[in-house]
Protein backbone atom coordinates (compact mmCIF):
# COMPACT_ATOMS: atom_id res chain seq x y z
CA UNK A 1 0.00 0.00 0.00
CA UNK A 2 2.92 2.54 0.49
CA UNK A 3 5.02 2.16 -2.62
CA UNK A 4 4.89 3.15 -5.97
CA UNK A 5 7.08 0.89 -7.63
CA UNK A 6 8.53 -2.28 -6.83
CA UNK A 7 11.91 -4.15 -6.23
CA UNK A 8 10.78 -7.00 -4.56
CA UNK A 9 12.10 -9.33 -6.76
CA UNK A 10 13.13 -12.79 -5.31
CA UNK A 11 17.15 -12.36 -5.86
CA UNK A 12 16.93 -8.42 -5.43
CA UNK A 13 20.27 -7.74 -3.46
CA UNK A 14 21.74 -4.27 -2.81
CA UNK A 15 24.92 -3.15 -4.59
CA UNK A 16 25.69 0.25 -2.52
CA UNK A 17 26.79 -0.43 0.80
CA UNK A 18 24.45 2.49 3.51
CA UNK A 19 23.31 1.80 6.75
CA UNK A 20 20.01 3.12 7.23
CA UNK A 21 19.13 4.16 10.98
CA UNK A 22 15.55 2.16 11.51
CA UNK A 23 13.69 3.57 14.12
CA UNK A 24 13.24 0.57 15.94
CA UNK A 25 16.20 -1.78 15.05
CA UNK A 26 19.16 0.98 14.69
CA UNK A 27 21.27 1.44 11.95
CA UNK A 28 20.94 -1.65 9.90
CA UNK A 29 22.63 -2.62 6.33
CA UNK A 30 20.45 -1.03 3.46
CA UNK A 31 20.19 -5.17 2.39
CA UNK A 32 18.63 -5.62 5.73
CA UNK A 33 15.71 -3.28 4.16
CA UNK A 34 13.53 -2.41 0.83
CA UNK A 35 13.52 0.94 -0.60
CA UNK A 36 9.69 1.97 -1.20
CA UNK A 37 10.38 5.11 -2.54
CA UNK A 38 9.68 8.72 -2.36
CA UNK A 39 7.48 9.92 0.68
CA UNK A 40 4.08 11.21 -1.07
CA UNK A 41 1.14 12.04 1.10
CA UNK A 42 -1.56 9.72 -0.91
CA UNK A 43 -5.20 11.29 -2.12
CA UNK A 44 -7.98 9.88 -0.41
CA UNK A 45 -8.61 6.91 -2.91
CA UNK A 46 -12.26 7.58 -2.67
CA UNK A 47 -12.46 11.65 -3.48
CA UNK A 48 -9.56 11.34 -6.29
CA UNK A 49 -9.95 11.80 -9.68
CA UNK A 50 -7.61 9.58 -11.94
CA UNK A 51 -5.53 12.46 -13.03
CA UNK A 52 -4.91 13.07 -9.42
CA UNK A 53 -4.36 9.83 -8.90
CA UNK A 54 -1.75 9.29 -11.71
CA UNK A 55 0.13 12.13 -10.40
CA UNK A 56 0.45 10.56 -7.05
CA UNK A 57 1.42 7.41 -8.68
CA UNK A 58 4.00 8.88 -11.44
CA UNK A 59 5.27 12.34 -10.61
CA UNK A 60 8.76 12.39 -8.66
CA UNK A 61 10.63 15.01 -7.05
CA UNK A 62 14.05 13.17 -7.31
CA UNK A 63 16.09 15.94 -5.81
CA UNK A 64 20.03 16.00 -5.78
CA UNK A 65 19.89 16.84 -1.83
CA UNK A 66 17.41 16.41 1.10
CA UNK A 67 14.66 13.91 -0.04
CA UNK A 68 11.75 12.29 2.37
CA UNK A 69 11.79 8.44 1.41
CA UNK A 70 10.28 5.69 3.04
CA UNK A 71 11.82 2.36 3.63
CA UNK A 72 10.38 -1.27 4.81
CA UNK A 73 12.94 -3.14 7.53
CA UNK A 74 11.83 -6.08 5.92
CA UNK A 75 14.74 -8.57 7.76
CA UNK A 76 14.43 -6.68 10.97
CA UNK A 77 11.02 -5.44 12.46
CA UNK A 78 8.91 -5.27 9.60
CA UNK A 79 7.98 -1.97 9.81
CA UNK A 80 7.70 0.97 7.43
CA UNK A 81 8.72 4.19 8.48
CA UNK A 82 10.11 7.80 6.44
CA UNK A 83 13.37 9.35 7.15
CA UNK A 84 15.36 12.40 5.53
CA UNK A 85 18.53 11.07 3.26
CA UNK A 86 20.80 13.47 1.29
CA UNK A 87 20.53 12.10 -2.41
CA UNK A 88 24.20 13.46 -3.22
CA UNK A 89 25.97 12.04 -0.16
CA UNK A 90 23.92 9.28 1.29
CA UNK A 91 24.21 11.00 4.34
CA UNK A 92 20.64 10.61 6.65
CA UNK A 93 20.19 13.92 8.26
CA UNK A 94 18.37 13.71 11.56
CA UNK A 95 16.98 10.46 12.07
CA UNK A 96 15.72 8.80 14.69
CA UNK A 97 17.41 5.68 16.60
CA UNK A 98 15.87 3.31 19.48
CA UNK A 99 16.08 5.23 22.71
CA UNK A 100 16.50 8.33 20.81
CA UNK A 101 12.78 9.80 20.56
CA UNK A 102 14.18 13.44 19.46
CA UNK A 103 15.54 12.47 16.10
CA UNK A 104 19.12 14.20 16.64
CA UNK A 105 21.98 13.47 15.29
CA UNK A 106 24.85 11.12 16.70
CA UNK A 107 28.11 12.65 16.02
CA UNK A 108 30.12 9.86 16.86
CA UNK A 109 28.47 7.90 14.45
CA UNK A 110 28.73 7.95 10.45
CA UNK A 111 26.77 5.94 8.17
CA UNK A 112 28.88 6.30 5.32
CA UNK A 113 32.26 7.49 4.51
CA UNK A 114 32.31 11.13 4.07
CA UNK A 115 33.79 10.94 0.09
CA UNK A 116 31.71 12.81 -2.34
CA UNK A 117 31.56 12.41 -6.20
CA UNK A 118 32.57 16.38 -6.84
CA UNK A 119 30.56 16.82 -9.32
CA UNK A 120 27.19 16.34 -8.23
CA UNK A 121 25.41 19.33 -7.24
CA UNK A 122 23.79 19.65 -4.28
CA UNK A 123 21.00 21.96 -2.99
CA UNK A 124 20.06 23.33 0.05
CA UNK A 125 18.68 21.36 3.09
CA UNK A 126 15.76 22.92 3.91
CA UNK A 127 13.69 20.14 4.98
CA UNK A 128 14.88 19.21 8.49
CA UNK A 129 12.09 17.37 9.45
CA UNK A 130 11.63 13.68 10.69
CA UNK A 131 9.15 11.75 11.25
CA UNK A 132 8.03 7.66 11.83
CA UNK A 133 5.27 5.88 10.89
CA UNK A 134 4.20 2.43 10.72
CA UNK B 1 54.79 -16.63 -61.39
CA UNK B 2 56.05 -13.54 -59.81
CA UNK B 3 58.37 -13.31 -56.49
CA UNK B 4 57.45 -10.76 -53.34
CA UNK B 5 59.71 -8.51 -54.83
CA UNK B 6 58.18 -7.92 -57.96
CA UNK B 7 54.96 -8.11 -56.93
CA UNK B 8 56.00 -4.78 -54.16
CA UNK B 9 57.28 -3.21 -57.05
CA UNK B 10 55.14 -3.58 -59.96
CA UNK B 11 51.44 -3.46 -58.31
CA UNK B 12 50.72 -2.59 -54.59
CA UNK B 13 53.48 0.56 -54.22
CA UNK B 14 52.11 2.27 -57.17
CA UNK B 15 48.37 1.79 -55.65
CA UNK B 16 49.80 3.17 -52.55
CA UNK B 17 51.32 5.90 -53.90
CA UNK B 18 47.94 6.67 -56.02
CA UNK B 19 46.35 6.53 -52.91
CA UNK B 20 48.81 8.40 -51.39
CA UNK B 21 48.54 11.13 -53.74
CA UNK B 22 44.93 11.43 -53.74
CA UNK B 23 45.35 11.80 -49.89
CA UNK B 24 47.56 14.30 -49.90
CA UNK B 25 44.98 15.92 -52.68
CA UNK B 26 42.39 16.02 -49.97
CA UNK B 27 44.82 17.25 -47.36
CA UNK B 28 45.84 20.28 -49.18
CA UNK B 29 42.39 20.82 -49.63
CA UNK B 30 41.49 20.64 -45.99
CA UNK B 31 44.19 22.77 -45.25
CA UNK B 32 42.89 25.63 -47.75
CA UNK B 33 39.50 24.87 -46.04
CA UNK B 34 39.81 24.34 -42.37
CA UNK B 35 36.10 23.73 -41.56
CA UNK B 36 36.29 20.96 -43.57
CA UNK B 37 39.24 18.46 -41.69
CA UNK B 38 39.96 15.67 -43.69
CA UNK B 39 38.30 12.00 -44.45
CA UNK B 40 39.93 9.18 -42.24
CA UNK B 41 40.95 6.54 -45.18
CA UNK B 42 44.03 3.79 -45.08
CA UNK B 43 46.10 5.87 -47.38
CA UNK B 44 45.67 8.87 -45.67
CA UNK B 45 46.96 7.38 -42.38
CA UNK B 46 49.91 5.92 -44.50
CA UNK B 47 50.47 8.86 -45.18
CA UNK B 48 50.24 10.53 -42.15
CA UNK B 49 53.06 7.67 -40.93
CA UNK B 50 55.18 8.91 -42.78
CA UNK B 51 55.56 12.26 -42.70
CA UNK B 52 55.21 11.86 -38.96
CA UNK B 53 52.22 14.86 -39.17
CA UNK B 54 50.30 16.27 -36.31
CA UNK B 55 46.67 14.94 -36.79
CA UNK B 56 44.58 17.96 -36.44
CA UNK B 57 41.60 18.29 -33.57
CA UNK B 58 39.10 16.11 -34.34
CA UNK B 59 36.55 18.70 -33.64
CA UNK B 60 36.96 22.39 -33.02
CA UNK B 61 36.52 25.11 -29.81
CA UNK B 62 34.40 27.73 -30.43
CA UNK B 63 33.40 31.06 -28.91
CA UNK B 64 29.67 30.83 -27.32
CA UNK B 65 27.46 32.75 -29.42
CA UNK B 66 24.60 35.10 -28.20
CA UNK B 67 21.86 33.12 -30.16
CA UNK B 68 21.00 29.66 -31.44
CA UNK B 69 18.44 27.63 -33.96
CA UNK B 70 18.48 24.97 -31.49
CA UNK B 71 20.91 24.70 -27.94
CA UNK B 72 21.27 20.53 -27.06
CA UNK B 73 21.94 20.24 -23.45
CA UNK B 74 24.09 16.63 -22.68
CA UNK B 75 26.86 16.37 -24.76
CA UNK B 76 26.17 12.45 -25.16
CA UNK B 77 25.61 9.64 -27.51
CA UNK B 78 21.99 11.30 -27.46
CA UNK B 79 22.70 15.09 -27.60
CA UNK B 80 25.18 14.73 -30.38
CA UNK B 81 23.26 12.20 -32.67
CA UNK B 82 20.37 14.52 -32.17
CA UNK B 83 22.61 17.40 -33.39
CA UNK B 84 24.06 15.20 -36.31
CA UNK B 85 20.91 14.27 -37.64
CA UNK B 86 19.58 18.13 -37.44
CA UNK B 87 22.39 18.83 -39.37
CA UNK B 88 22.48 16.21 -42.24
CA UNK B 89 19.01 15.36 -42.26
CA UNK B 90 17.19 18.36 -41.79
CA UNK B 91 19.94 21.48 -43.17
CA UNK B 92 19.57 22.97 -39.18
CA UNK B 93 23.52 24.03 -38.55
CA UNK B 94 22.84 26.53 -36.01
CA UNK B 95 23.19 24.33 -33.28
CA UNK B 96 24.82 24.02 -29.77
CA UNK B 97 25.83 21.12 -27.94
CA UNK B 98 26.27 21.99 -24.36
CA UNK B 99 28.02 19.69 -21.73
CA UNK B 100 29.22 20.32 -18.25
CA UNK B 101 32.31 17.89 -18.36
CA UNK B 102 33.46 16.49 -21.48
CA UNK B 103 31.57 14.63 -24.28
CA UNK B 104 30.43 10.93 -23.90
CA UNK B 105 31.72 11.42 -20.20
CA UNK B 106 28.22 10.37 -18.54
CA UNK B 107 26.33 7.42 -19.73
CA UNK B 108 27.84 7.26 -22.72
CA UNK B 109 31.23 6.45 -21.85
CA UNK B 110 30.10 4.35 -18.41
CA UNK B 111 27.74 1.62 -20.24
CA UNK B 112 28.75 -1.97 -21.04
CA UNK B 113 28.19 -0.82 -25.03
CA UNK B 114 25.85 -4.25 -25.80
CA UNK B 115 23.34 -3.22 -28.59
CA UNK B 116 19.93 -5.58 -29.30
CA UNK B 117 16.76 -5.12 -30.70
CA UNK B 118 15.02 -8.30 -28.49
CA UNK B 119 12.66 -6.12 -26.67
CA UNK B 120 9.26 -7.07 -25.44
CA UNK B 121 6.22 -4.49 -26.55
CA UNK B 122 5.87 -4.03 -30.14
CA UNK B 123 6.67 -0.34 -30.04
CA UNK B 124 9.97 -1.00 -28.06
CA UNK B 125 10.56 -3.66 -31.08
CA UNK B 126 10.33 -1.31 -33.25
CA UNK B 127 12.09 1.45 -31.77
CA UNK B 128 15.50 -0.77 -30.91
CA UNK B 129 15.61 -2.38 -34.53
CA UNK B 130 15.61 1.31 -36.36
CA UNK B 131 18.20 1.27 -34.02
CA UNK B 132 20.10 -1.50 -34.62
CA UNK B 133 20.16 -0.87 -38.26
CA UNK B 134 21.86 2.58 -37.87
CA UNK B 135 24.70 1.24 -36.05
CA UNK B 136 25.25 -1.43 -38.31
CA UNK B 137 26.03 1.15 -41.04
CA UNK B 138 27.45 4.01 -38.42
CA UNK B 139 31.44 3.33 -39.39
CA UNK B 140 30.76 3.99 -43.21
CA UNK B 141 27.96 6.76 -42.52
CA UNK B 142 30.66 8.70 -39.96
CA UNK B 143 33.55 7.67 -41.83
CA UNK B 144 35.04 6.53 -38.28
CA UNK B 145 35.53 2.07 -36.83
CA UNK B 146 33.41 2.26 -34.22
CA UNK B 147 34.17 -1.76 -34.07
CA UNK B 148 30.41 -2.50 -34.17
CA UNK B 149 30.55 -6.62 -33.54
CA UNK B 150 28.12 -8.37 -34.43
CA UNK B 151 28.21 -11.44 -32.17
CA UNK B 152 24.89 -12.33 -30.50
CA UNK B 153 23.00 -11.92 -27.77
CA UNK B 154 21.84 -14.74 -25.12
CA UNK B 155 19.42 -14.09 -22.61
CA UNK B 156 19.62 -16.96 -19.93
CA UNK B 157 16.65 -18.63 -18.39
CA UNK B 158 16.85 -19.99 -14.85
CA UNK B 159 13.47 -20.71 -14.08
CA UNK B 160 10.21 -21.72 -16.14
CA UNK B 161 8.55 -18.36 -15.92
CA UNK B 162 11.66 -16.53 -17.45
CA UNK B 163 11.26 -18.91 -20.01
CA UNK B 164 8.03 -18.15 -20.64
CA UNK B 165 8.99 -14.65 -21.00
CA UNK B 166 11.29 -15.08 -23.21
CA UNK B 167 9.05 -17.49 -25.71
CA UNK B 168 6.41 -14.19 -25.42
CA UNK B 169 9.72 -12.19 -26.23
CA UNK B 170 10.99 -14.09 -29.59
CA UNK B 171 7.27 -14.86 -30.84
CA UNK B 172 6.84 -10.76 -30.39
CA UNK B 173 10.20 -10.37 -32.25
CA UNK B 174 9.40 -12.78 -34.79
CA UNK B 175 6.26 -10.77 -35.18
CA UNK B 176 8.36 -7.57 -36.29
CA UNK B 177 10.79 -9.72 -38.23
CA UNK B 178 13.71 -9.84 -35.78
CA UNK B 179 15.97 -12.88 -35.86
CA UNK B 180 15.30 -13.75 -32.44
CA UNK B 181 14.39 -17.39 -30.76
CA UNK B 182 14.52 -19.89 -27.53
CA UNK B 183 17.37 -22.13 -27.17
CA UNK B 184 17.95 -25.51 -25.30
CA UNK B 185 20.94 -25.79 -22.99
CA UNK B 186 23.27 -28.11 -25.12
CA UNK B 187 23.05 -25.26 -28.06
CA UNK B 188 23.53 -22.70 -25.01
CA UNK B 189 26.68 -24.77 -24.42
CA UNK B 190 27.88 -25.02 -28.14
CA UNK B 191 27.45 -20.86 -28.12
CA UNK B 192 29.07 -20.52 -25.19
CA UNK B 193 31.95 -23.39 -24.18
CA UNK B 194 32.66 -22.09 -20.59
CA UNK B 195 29.03 -21.61 -19.45
CA UNK B 196 27.88 -24.26 -16.75
CA UNK B 197 25.14 -26.11 -18.02
CA UNK B 198 24.89 -29.03 -15.88
CA UNK B 199 21.35 -29.49 -13.92
CA UNK B 200 23.50 -29.52 -10.67
CA UNK B 201 24.21 -25.31 -10.37
CA UNK B 202 21.79 -24.00 -7.45
CA UNK B 203 19.94 -21.81 -10.82
CA UNK B 204 20.10 -24.20 -13.97
CA UNK B 205 20.41 -22.78 -17.09
CA UNK B 206 17.45 -23.76 -18.88
CA UNK B 207 16.95 -22.52 -22.13
CA UNK B 208 17.69 -19.23 -23.40
CA UNK B 209 16.57 -16.52 -25.70
CA UNK B 210 19.13 -16.34 -28.41
CA UNK B 211 19.33 -12.73 -30.55
CA UNK B 212 21.71 -13.13 -33.13
CA UNK B 213 22.05 -9.34 -34.34
CA UNK B 214 22.69 -8.36 -31.40
CA UNK B 215 26.28 -7.32 -30.23
CA UNK B 216 28.79 -4.99 -28.98
CA UNK B 217 30.03 -1.84 -30.22
CA UNK B 218 32.91 0.61 -29.13
CA UNK B 219 31.04 3.48 -26.91
CA UNK B 220 33.14 6.34 -27.08
CA UNK B 221 34.02 5.51 -30.52
CA UNK B 222 30.45 6.21 -31.66
CA UNK B 223 30.60 9.51 -29.03
CA UNK B 224 33.49 10.52 -31.39
CA UNK B 225 32.40 9.83 -34.61
CA UNK B 226 28.51 11.48 -33.90
CA UNK B 227 30.68 14.31 -32.29
CA UNK B 228 33.24 14.87 -35.37
CA UNK B 229 30.36 13.91 -37.71
CA UNK B 230 28.21 17.27 -36.38
CA UNK B 231 30.94 19.46 -36.29
CA UNK B 232 31.61 18.86 -40.35
CA UNK B 233 28.47 20.06 -40.64
CA UNK B 234 28.77 23.22 -38.57
CA UNK B 235 27.04 22.33 -35.23
CA UNK B 236 29.24 23.84 -32.30
CA UNK B 237 30.05 21.38 -29.32
CA UNK B 238 30.69 23.55 -26.01
CA UNK B 239 32.20 21.12 -23.47
CA UNK B 240 32.72 22.42 -19.25
CA UNK B 241 29.49 24.57 -20.48
CA UNK B 242 27.18 23.91 -17.32
CA UNK B 243 23.44 24.87 -17.53
CA UNK B 244 22.45 26.94 -14.78
CA UNK B 245 19.01 27.72 -15.75
CA UNK B 246 16.42 27.83 -19.11
CA UNK B 247 14.70 31.24 -18.99
CA UNK B 248 11.02 30.07 -19.96
CA UNK B 249 8.25 33.27 -19.53
CA UNK B 250 4.45 33.06 -19.48
CA UNK B 251 3.80 29.24 -17.83
CA UNK B 252 1.54 29.36 -14.96
CA UNK B 253 4.12 28.22 -12.23
CA UNK B 254 6.93 30.63 -10.51
CA UNK B 255 9.01 32.95 -12.45
CA UNK B 256 6.75 32.02 -15.54
CA UNK B 257 7.92 28.72 -15.63
CA UNK B 258 5.77 25.79 -16.24
CA UNK B 259 3.05 24.38 -18.47
CA UNK B 260 1.93 26.90 -20.64
CA UNK B 261 5.46 28.71 -20.79
CA UNK B 262 7.74 29.33 -23.82
CA UNK B 263 11.01 28.81 -23.96
CA UNK B 264 13.76 31.98 -24.90
CA UNK B 265 17.17 30.63 -23.74
CA UNK B 266 19.49 29.14 -20.79
CA UNK B 267 21.72 30.52 -18.74
CA UNK B 268 25.18 28.61 -18.47
CA UNK B 269 28.58 29.29 -16.62
CA UNK B 270 30.11 31.00 -19.92
CA UNK B 271 27.00 33.70 -20.64
CA UNK B 272 23.24 33.13 -21.80
CA UNK B 273 21.87 32.16 -24.64
CA UNK B 274 18.79 33.29 -26.07
CA UNK B 275 17.64 29.85 -28.55
CA UNK B 276 13.54 28.99 -29.08
CA UNK B 277 14.25 25.18 -28.81
CA UNK B 278 16.06 23.58 -25.47
CA UNK B 279 16.29 19.94 -25.56
CA UNK B 280 17.28 18.15 -22.55
CA UNK B 281 19.52 15.17 -23.80
CA UNK B 282 20.97 14.25 -19.89
CA UNK B 283 20.87 10.83 -18.54
CA UNK B 284 21.23 11.21 -14.25
CA UNK B 285 20.90 14.63 -14.07
CA UNK B 286 17.37 15.05 -16.58
CA UNK B 287 15.26 16.08 -13.40
CA UNK B 288 17.42 18.79 -12.33
CA UNK B 289 17.20 19.99 -15.68
CA UNK B 290 13.75 19.53 -16.57
CA UNK B 291 13.33 21.58 -13.15
CA UNK B 292 15.01 24.83 -14.61
CA UNK B 293 11.68 24.71 -17.25
CA UNK B 294 9.43 23.85 -14.51
CA UNK B 295 8.67 20.46 -16.20
CA UNK B 296 8.02 17.41 -13.59
CA UNK B 297 9.14 14.29 -14.41
CA UNK B 298 8.10 10.95 -13.39
CA UNK B 299 11.95 9.66 -12.97
CA UNK B 300 14.19 8.28 -10.10
CA UNK B 301 17.58 8.16 -10.10
CA UNK B 302 19.96 4.94 -9.35
CA UNK B 303 23.24 4.24 -10.21
CA UNK B 304 24.21 1.13 -12.16
CA UNK B 305 27.81 -0.57 -11.08
CA UNK B 306 29.89 -2.62 -13.73
CA UNK B 307 33.29 -3.47 -13.18
CA UNK B 308 35.77 -5.31 -16.09
CA UNK B 309 38.52 -7.70 -15.93
CA UNK B 310 42.28 -8.14 -16.59
CA UNK B 311 42.63 -9.54 -20.72
CA UNK B 312 42.74 -13.13 -21.57
CA UNK B 313 42.63 -15.26 -24.58
CA UNK B 314 39.13 -14.55 -26.37
CA UNK B 315 36.59 -17.80 -24.94
CA UNK B 316 33.48 -15.82 -24.94
CA UNK B 317 32.27 -15.58 -28.24
CA UNK B 318 28.58 -13.89 -27.37
CA UNK B 319 27.08 -12.04 -25.25
CA UNK B 320 25.80 -13.75 -22.54
CA UNK B 321 22.98 -12.21 -20.15
CA UNK B 322 21.25 -13.61 -17.05
CA UNK B 323 18.54 -12.15 -15.42
CA UNK B 324 18.02 -14.02 -12.58
CA UNK B 325 21.49 -13.69 -11.59
CA UNK B 326 21.68 -9.95 -12.10
CA UNK B 327 24.68 -9.87 -14.24
CA UNK B 328 25.35 -9.55 -18.50
CA UNK B 329 29.11 -10.77 -19.52
CA UNK B 330 30.45 -9.95 -22.68
CA UNK B 331 34.01 -9.68 -23.82
CA UNK B 332 35.92 -7.11 -25.27
CA UNK B 333 38.48 -7.54 -28.72
CA UNK B 334 41.40 -6.82 -26.46
CA UNK B 335 39.86 -9.74 -24.36
CA UNK B 336 38.63 -8.13 -20.83
CA UNK B 337 35.00 -9.46 -19.56
CA UNK B 338 32.95 -6.68 -18.91
CA UNK B 339 30.40 -7.01 -16.19
CA UNK B 340 26.94 -5.03 -15.76
CA UNK B 341 24.55 -5.59 -12.99
CA UNK B 342 21.28 -4.01 -12.20
CA UNK B 343 20.85 -1.06 -10.43
CA UNK B 344 21.44 -0.45 -7.23
CA UNK B 345 18.11 -0.61 -4.80
CA UNK B 346 17.61 2.83 -3.98
CA UNK B 347 17.96 6.42 -5.61
CA UNK B 348 20.69 8.51 -5.15
CA UNK B 349 23.21 10.44 -7.07
CA UNK B 350 26.08 9.51 -5.55
CA UNK B 351 28.71 7.08 -8.17
CA UNK B 352 30.15 5.42 -5.61
CA UNK B 353 30.94 1.67 -6.06
CA UNK B 354 31.07 -0.79 -3.12
CA UNK B 355 32.93 -4.45 -1.95
CA UNK B 356 29.60 -5.50 -1.55
CA UNK B 357 28.73 -5.03 -5.99
CA UNK B 358 32.19 -6.79 -7.27
CA UNK B 359 31.73 -9.87 -4.08
CA UNK B 360 27.79 -10.43 -5.43
CA UNK B 361 28.75 -9.81 -9.10
CA UNK B 362 31.41 -12.19 -8.51
CA UNK B 363 29.46 -14.86 -6.81
CA UNK B 364 27.11 -14.95 -10.00
CA UNK B 365 29.50 -15.01 -12.76
CA UNK B 366 31.24 -17.80 -11.10
CA UNK B 367 28.18 -19.95 -10.67
CA UNK B 368 27.76 -19.19 -14.60
CA UNK B 369 31.43 -19.55 -15.32
CA UNK B 370 33.52 -21.61 -12.49
CA UNK B 371 36.45 -22.16 -14.61
CA UNK B 372 37.58 -18.23 -14.84
CA UNK B 373 37.69 -18.27 -10.54
CA UNK B 374 41.38 -17.22 -11.00
CA UNK B 375 40.75 -13.93 -12.99
CA UNK B 376 41.34 -10.78 -11.80
CA UNK B 377 39.59 -7.65 -11.84
CA UNK B 378 40.45 -4.58 -13.26
CA UNK B 379 38.43 -1.63 -12.15
CA UNK B 380 35.15 -0.70 -11.40
CA UNK B 381 32.68 1.97 -12.06
CA UNK B 382 28.95 3.62 -12.08
CA UNK B 383 26.75 5.35 -14.06
CA UNK B 384 24.04 7.23 -13.32
CA UNK B 385 20.44 5.66 -14.53
CA UNK B 386 16.81 7.79 -15.04
CA UNK B 387 14.22 5.44 -14.24
CA UNK B 388 11.05 6.03 -15.42
CA UNK B 389 7.38 3.46 -14.01
CA UNK B 390 7.10 1.66 -17.02
CA UNK B 391 10.88 1.72 -18.09
CA UNK B 392 10.66 3.22 -21.53
CA UNK B 393 11.95 6.10 -22.15
CA UNK B 394 10.26 10.10 -22.24
CA UNK B 395 10.69 11.39 -25.65
CA UNK B 396 9.05 14.71 -27.24
CA UNK B 397 7.42 17.98 -26.67
CA UNK B 398 6.59 18.87 -22.89
CA UNK B 399 4.07 21.36 -21.72
CA UNK B 400 6.78 24.46 -21.91
CA UNK B 401 6.90 24.98 -25.79
CA UNK B 402 10.18 25.33 -26.94
CA UNK B 403 11.76 22.60 -23.98
CA UNK B 404 12.18 19.13 -25.51
CA UNK B 405 13.58 15.95 -23.40
CA UNK B 406 14.87 12.44 -24.48
CA UNK B 407 15.51 11.79 -21.18
CA UNK B 408 14.60 8.86 -18.85
CA UNK B 409 16.73 5.67 -20.64
CA UNK B 410 17.05 3.86 -17.87
CA UNK B 411 19.66 1.53 -18.72
CA UNK B 412 19.03 0.82 -22.31
CA UNK B 413 20.54 4.83 -23.58
CA UNK B 414 22.89 3.50 -25.53
CA UNK B 415 21.66 0.85 -27.56
CA UNK B 416 19.01 3.67 -28.55
CA UNK B 417 21.22 6.50 -29.20
CA UNK B 418 21.75 6.31 -33.19
CA UNK B 419 17.27 6.29 -33.62
CA UNK B 420 16.31 8.62 -30.50
CA UNK B 421 18.89 11.42 -32.28
CA UNK B 422 17.40 10.67 -35.93
CA UNK B 423 13.98 11.11 -34.36
CA UNK B 424 14.51 13.72 -31.82
CA UNK B 425 15.90 15.23 -34.59
CA UNK B 426 12.97 15.07 -37.03
CA UNK B 427 10.46 16.16 -34.00
CA UNK B 428 12.50 19.72 -34.01
CA UNK B 429 12.43 20.12 -37.61
CA UNK B 430 9.12 19.12 -38.51
CA UNK B 431 7.65 20.34 -35.18
CA UNK B 432 5.80 17.18 -35.24
CA UNK B 433 5.76 13.75 -33.49
CA UNK B 434 7.30 11.02 -35.61
CA UNK B 435 5.42 7.61 -35.44
CA UNK B 436 8.26 5.79 -33.69
CA UNK B 437 7.88 7.86 -30.22
CA UNK B 438 4.77 8.97 -30.47
CA UNK B 439 4.17 5.81 -27.69
CA UNK B 440 6.80 7.46 -25.55
CA UNK B 441 5.62 10.77 -24.78
CA UNK B 442 5.81 12.66 -21.61
CA UNK B 443 1.49 12.85 -21.32
CA UNK B 444 1.08 9.18 -21.19
CA UNK B 445 1.79 9.22 -17.53
CA UNK B 446 -1.45 12.16 -17.28
CA UNK B 447 -2.88 9.34 -19.43
CA UNK B 448 -2.14 6.38 -17.53
CA UNK B 449 -1.03 4.92 -21.01
CA UNK B 450 2.51 3.43 -20.26
CA UNK B 451 4.45 1.53 -22.66
CA UNK B 452 5.62 -1.79 -20.04
CA UNK B 453 9.12 -2.76 -20.92
CA UNK B 454 10.32 -4.52 -17.85
CA UNK B 455 9.87 -7.43 -18.83
CA UNK B 456 12.61 -6.93 -21.24
CA UNK B 457 15.14 -5.11 -19.29
CA UNK B 458 18.38 -7.01 -19.46
CA UNK B 459 18.34 -7.55 -15.74
CA UNK B 460 15.74 -8.05 -13.38
CA UNK B 461 15.48 -4.74 -11.86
Amino acid sequence: MFGTRSFSFSFERSALMMLVPCPHCGPRNNSDLRYVGESHARPDPNAVTPEEWRAYLYWEDNPAGSLRETWYCRAGCRQYFTVTRNTATNEFENHPLPGNKTGAVDPSFHYVSSSVSPSVPTTSNAAQETETNS
Amino acid sequence: MTTFRQFMSSSSLSTVKDAGTSAIDSLKKAKSDPSKPPRYSAAGLLVKGAKSEEWPRVWREHDLKKSYDVVIIGGGVHGLATAYYLATNHGITNVAVLDKAYLGSGGSGRNTAIVRSNYLTPEGVAFYDRSLSLYNTMSSDLNLNVMFSERGHMTLAHTDSALRTMRWRAEVNKLQNINSSVIDPQEVKKLAPSLDVSPNTRYPIQGALYHPPGGTIRHDAVVWGYARGADHRGVEMHQQTEVLDIMVEGGEGPDGKGRGGKVTGVKTNRGDISAPIVVNCTAGWATLISDMAGVKLPINTHPLQAAVTEPVKVFLPTVVVSGSLHVYVSQTDRGELVFGASVDPFATYSMKGSLEFTEELAGHVLELMPNIGRMRLLRQWAGLCDMTPDYSPVMGFTPVEGFLCDVGWGTYGFKAGPVSGEQMAECIATQAVPKLIAPFELARFERGDLVGEKGAAAVGH
